[in-house]
């Protein structure tokens, strides 16, 4: 039984800005990570309502509480090839800052892990994978140690950006 | 000795037999004739001198003599004899006459009488027993073949006539009353047909001897040279006409002989290998019933034997096909329990979902504790803990999904054992079916190989049977075989007794 540790966000010891809450989501075989602020909600798959003429990665729209959210899949937006949903599948209703607009976007992703506590002493900055990569990298806040394993911390703003996200918003909005 | 020889001797054997025989008769013949004929001689000497007696007795009757003269002449002869009266004595000139034949046939001439005035007249004993057989009987002549003598003896007796009388007679006639006959000398008182001597003429047979044995000896050189001839016909005739075919058929025997000796050595060679095989066949028979028994015991065995399988095979049916329905009952069971361990997963799954959701709800929780800051402190806490709890849940419920795994897994082992198991004892019905017909076909069998071997038994017996007889037959066969070699042996022996008498070597 894991003994209740009352965790309080550390403050001075890094002057890491990346520092703080994460929420962790397994995509494929990597673990990814995004700031818990930028989260709105959690919850498990339900059914998307397709739209047409959008990009291949923005399944559809969902009701959530009588709003309509779009709905983007993680996988395909990163390339990866597309999986089967599962009972673990889960749609993180995440906050994107799209310049001055705040959109509610929601990502499918394999599986939610857990909240963590990231310490700055945690978090490595992405390493340089040549020229090629320099679009991907970006969307990397940098990458986190934990237990062992690599996550990566994603820059959900950067990954979600762009105008398509705008004409979702307009969609949405619709 | 050959048989040409034989022949040759016999055939001049019987020459010589029939020769010796035809001279003998020859000479008995020829002996009587002389004796018949010196016989009838005689006789006709002696009637011819009766005759003359007669006639002269009869010139003495007719008075044809001169008595005075002759008288007269009587007295001045010293004897009578002289006399030309002692001539016409008719018995003297009887005797005369037969003097002269006697004297031509060489007979001797005897007148034999009792008290004869001549002395040398005296008779001898046999002519006294001829005189006696005259006297006493009327007897006519006397006829004697003297063998010691080798003489005949012939006599008439002397019977007076009356004529006689003049000088035998009554001496009351005397002519000179003195009793006394004219010629001087005493009547005896004799009476007419009285008989008083006998011409006795005896003759030797050695004439007769001679002549028979000339005519032997011409016919013996006769016989001997006809003898020889025919002895050297028959040489020559034996040789060509009996001893060659003899030779051959003695060859042609002899062959014969050796062949059947031959082939009765085969034939016993043949026998006695018949027997041979004939015990060898009795010994192989015993054995083949020796071994048609020891089959007969197994198969009576190997009826029992499947009656017994047949009976375990019954009973491991019945067995089985009970294990067959308990293994329907267990599957029965495990399909329960598999039911059972479905609905726990069921409700595990539930559990999990729930534990999933308040995982969710726990990070949700979490999320608006740190966007509240720090008055959501206590409350990610909280948070973390109900997440905690959720995925110790979620933890248990994996477990118990693990567990309820691994026992549906062992369950559905169990099934699948189950299954097996059922089909095997399916299996093993069958087999027991199977088992039971191939037992049953087996039991078949068996009774199929006894009713076998009951005619085998009595084909052996048959056989058996047959053996012996054939056993007694080689036996006989032997036998005669045997008998055969002997009569061949016995063959060969008269062979070589004719080939002795055929003369050929061996």
């Amino acid at each position: 039984m894991q003994s209740t540790v009352m965790e309080k966000p550390e403050a001075g010891i890094s002057a890491d800005h990346r520092a703080g809450k994460y929420l962790t989501f397994i995509l494929g075989r990597e673990e990814f990570a995004i700031r818990v602020l930028k989260v709105r909600e959690i919850m498990g798959i339900q059914d998307v309502t397709g739209v047409p003429r959008t990009p291949a990665y923005v399944k559809g729209v969902i009701n959530l509480r009588g709003r309509v959210i779009p709905v983007v899949d993680l996988r395909l937006k990163f390339g990866l090839p597309e999986a089967e949903y599962t009972q673990r599948t889960c749609i993180i209703v995440v906050q994107v800052q799209a310049g001055t607009v705040s959109l509610h976007t929601g990502i499918v992703v394999d599986e939610v892990s857990e909240v963590l506590n990231l310490a700055g002493g945690d978090i490595e900055d992405t390493p340089d994978f040549g020229q090629g990569a320099a679009g991907g990298t970006a969307c990397l806040l940098g990458m986190a140690k934990v237990k062992g394993k690599v996550k990566i911390l994603l820059d959900i703003d950067q990954v979600l950006g762009g105008q398509e996200l705008r004409g979702l918003d307009a969609l949405a909005q619709a | 000795m050959k048989i040409g020889t034989k022949i040759l001797l016999a055939a001049i054997a019987a020459i010589g037999i029939s020769t010796a025989a035809g001279i003998a008769v020859q000479r008995s013949v020829i002996r009587n004739q002389g004796i018949q004929q010196t016989r009838a001689t005689m006789r006709a000497a002696l009637i011819e001198a009766e005759n003359v007696r007669e006639s002269v007795a009869g010139l003495s009757t007719a008075g044809a003599l001169d008595y005075p003269r002759m008288l007269a002449e009587r007295k001045n002869a010293a004897t009578l004899q002289e006399t030309a009266l002692y001539k016409t004595v008719p018995v003297v000139s009887a005797w005369k006459a037969i003097e002269k034949v006697a004297a031509s046939e060489g007979y001797e001439f005897r007148i034999p009488k009792f008290q004869p005035r001549n002395a040398k007249n005296t008779p001898t004993a046999e002519e006294a027993a001829i005189l006696k057989q005259f006297e006493s009987g009327n007897l006519a002549e006397y006829f004697e073949v003297n063998e010691a003598r080798n003489q005949i003896v012939y006599a008439r007796p002397i019977r007076l006539t009356t004529d006689c009388l003049a000088c035998h007679g009554d001496p009351a006639t005397s002519p000179t009353h003195d009793g006394r006959d004219m010629a001087g000398l005493p009547m005896e008182n004799w009476r007419a047909g009285e008989v008083h001597g006998a011409f006795v003429l005896k003759a030797s047979l050695d004439r007769v001897d001679k002549v028979a044995q000339a005519g032997m000896k011409s016919t013996l050189l006769y016989t001997v040279l006809l003898a020889l001839v025919l002895g050297v016909i028959f040489f020559f005739g034996t040789g060509r006409l009996i001893v060659k075919p003899l030779k051959g058929a003695v060859e042609s025997i002899r062959v014969a002989s050796q062949e059947t000796a031959a082939a009765s050595g085969q034939i016993a060679a043949a026998s006695a290998s018949l027997a041979s095989s004939a015990s060898e066949q009795a010994a192989s028979i015993e054995e083949t019933s020796a071994a048609v028994e020891q089959m007969r015991g197994s198969t009576n065995a190997t009826v029992d034997h499947a009656r017994k399988a047949s009976e375990l095979a019954q009973v491991s049916r019945t067995t089985a096909e009970q294990g067959s329905g308990d293994m329907t009952d267990l599957a029965t069971a495990m399909t329960g329990i598999q039911d059972a361990a479905r609905d726990v997963s069921r409700i595990i799954k539930t559990i999990d979902e729930i534990a999933f959701q308040t995982n969710l709800l726990a990070l949700n929780a979490a999320v608006e504790a740190a966007r509240a800051g720090e008055a959501g402190a206590g409350f990610a806490v909280v948070a973390d803990e109900v997440r905690r709890l959720s995925r110790r849940c979620a933890e248990s419920a994996s477990e118990t999904t693990d567990l309820i795994g691994a026992a549906l897994e062992r369950t559905g082992d169990g099934a699948r054992l189950a299954g097996k198991v059922t089909s095997r004892l399916a299996e093993i019905v069958n087999l027991n079916r199977s088992v039971s017909e191939a037992v049953a076909q087996i039991a078949a069998a068996a009774e199929e190989q006894r009713k076998g071997i009951s005619q085998v038994n009595a084909s052996v017996t048959g056989i058996s049977g047959v053996t012996q007889t054939l056993s007694a037959n080689a036996e006989e066969s032997a036998a005669s075989a045997q008998q055969l070699n002997e009569q061949t042996q016995s063959l060969d022996e008269s062979v070589k007794t004719l080939n002795l008498l055929v003369g050929t070597a061996g």
